[in-house]
């Protein structure tokens, strides 16, 4: 979406059938039209930031809901969180971890780091979209999240 | 003085046999005595080396080291080797260097002049062989933190493509339904169940390899309670057969809970698989403490295996029945063989075709 300052989910995804999945997933559900695609975690720091491509965008219009692959270019899904729950700006957004990995470790530094929620994507398409849909309308419709930056 | 003289050769007898080397030194680091065990040792004849400073005997630093070190024990009494015995460096005659065990006692002469008696041991052997042990346990960390990160892309990579190929698999049956005739239909479920099929092997593979990484935690386990919940858990989603499961009291064991649990799992659902085709299926659990091992044995009256297979039975994906017959990846036994070895015990099994089959394994009693 253009808006990026109206954005309620934000994606980061690199693998590209992965993110089409999930988007259509939400769509079905009409979870996706708040949503913004970015594949790597420099352009989820910039997004969030309001850096770079994203330097008009108001960092204190947070996304209700930052979906997290661990597994990304550039910088990493754990230093996004990292980078995420140290600064004030966006300690608040929730970040839900999605990822192939069912690896302790990972799971064990997510949380650590501060992650709302780790899903490992299952592999089976049915409960992999019953899972995102589940988490899409508990995070963007159910939950509440305060209004300003650092509130 | 005969007994004297006695003394005297059998002191030399010692010194002059010793396997060691041994060398004295007075207070001054001057060499008095150097037995043929040194002379071998550092190529020196003793004739060149009474007389002089045994600081010749040691490669640089610990040459000049040593003076000091003599001269602060006289001073201050600090011991840094005296009746502790250390690794050290030597020198030989040829200028080389070999690592040495030396251990040095203090002793007071007749006359009152203070002597230190050195026994060397050349240790290049051990330190080579230690060496050879540490290369083999650094290659061992490496080629293990390799396998870590392999399980890891395995766990990440294999999956996504897999969950691609199901979910696509999924939207073409969903969005373009009207394009697609009966046998399109029944060939995208074919790829869709063959997709769940690798999943399954995937997820197996990586419990398999985690069961080699992660520690154990021992407990006493209550084995009665875990091989009943089990086997409760596993019936109740049969409900529609008739199972005559039964399992006697069984001896504790001092073991993982978790994994131990992963056993039962394996060999009792085994157990109700392969009874499929009886009604009622019989399944026995028992169990009985020998001298130095617990040893469980699971019973049913299944379809059975031919012995001639036995050896194959533990092995990973490998499996004695078609899959048409009988679902599995070929993992669990594999997994029950590696959690009982892990534990120090044995399993093995005894089976004929069509008459059932017994798996057992043994566990080391520990009851203290």
């Amino acid at each position: 979406m253009s808006n990026f300052n109206e954005v309620e989910i934000l994606l980061v995804e690199d693998n590209p059938e992965d993110a089409e999945l999930t988007m259509r997933t939400l769509r079905k559900r009409n979870l996706a039209n708040r949503l913004h695609h970015v594949e790597d975690g420099a352009a989820a720091l910039d997004f969030l930031f309001g850096r770079g491509q994203f330097s008009g965008r108001d960092v204190n219009t947070r996304p209700k809901v930052v979906l997290l692959d661990l597994k990304l270019p550039k910088v990493n899904g754990l230093e996004v969180l990292r980078t995420m729950k140290e600064d004030p700006r966006t300690r608040n957004v929730p970040v839900v971890v999605i990822t192939s990995s069912k690896e302790d470790r990972d799971l064990d530094e997510a949380y650590r780091l501060g992650a709302n929620s780790y899903v490992v994507k299952p592999v089976d398409f049915n409960q992999f979209s019953e899972a995102v849909g589940q988490l899409g309308l508990y995070w963007v419709l159910i939950n509440e999240v305060p209004r300003a930056a650092g509130s | 003085m005969p007994v004297r003289q006695t003394k005297r050769s059998l002191e030399q007898a010692i010194l002059h046999t010793a396997i060691d080397g041994i060398v004295t030194i007075d207070e001054d680091g001057i060499v008095r005595t150097f037995n043929p065990a040194c002379e071998r040792l550092f190529g020196y004849e003793a004739g060149e080396i009474i007389g002089r400073n045994v600081n010749m005997l040691m490669p640089a630093p610990y040459r000049e080291e040593h003076d000091g070190y003599l001269r602060r024990y006289r001073e201050t009494g600090e011991r840094r080797i005296i009746g502790i015995g250390r690794e050290v460096a030597g020198r030989k005659k040829d200028g080389s260097g070999f690592p040495l065990y030396l251990s040095v006692g203090e002793w007071v002469d007749d006359d009152g002049s203070r002597l230190f008696v050195g026994v060397l041991r050349d240790i290049t052997d051990l330190k080579e062989a230690e060496e050879r042990l540490l290369q083999r346990q650094r290659a061992l960390e490496a080629s293990n933190k390799e396998l870590d990160g392999f399980t890891y892309s395995v766990s990440h990579d294999l999956r996504a493509p897999l969950r691609a190929i199901d979910g696509f698999g999924r939207v073409l049956l969903e969005d373009h339904a009207g394009q697609l005739d009966a046998e399109g239909r029944r060939v995208l479920e074919v790829i869709r169940r063959s997709v769940a099929k690798m999943g399954q092997l995937i997820d197996d593979l990586l419990a398999f390899s985690r069961l080699g990484r992660d520690a154990m935690k021992p407990s006493r386990v209550d084995m009665t309670t875990l091989a009943r919940t089990v086997l409760e858990e596993i019936t109740a989603a049969e409900p529609d057969r008739a199972i005559d499961a039964r399992v006697a009291h069984l001896p504790d064991v001092l073991g993982d809970p978790t994994l131990l649990r992963q056993v039962w799992v394996n060999l009792l659902s085994n157990a109700v698989k392969y009874t499929r085709r009886r009604s009622p299926a019989v399944i026995q659990v028992t169990g009985r403490t020998e001298k130095t091992e617990v040893v469980y044995a699971v019973r049913d009256n299944g379809v059975g295996f031919d012995m001639a297979y036995v050896g194959k039975l533990f092995g990973v994906f490998q499996r004695l029945h078609n899959a048409s017959e009988f679902e599995g990846t070929g993992v669990g036994l594999a997994l029950v063989h590696r959690i009982v070895t892990r534990h120090g015990g044995l399993v093995w099994a005894e089976a004929q075709p069509d008459k059932g089959a017994t798996f057992s394994f043994a566990l080391p009693r520990k009851d203290q």
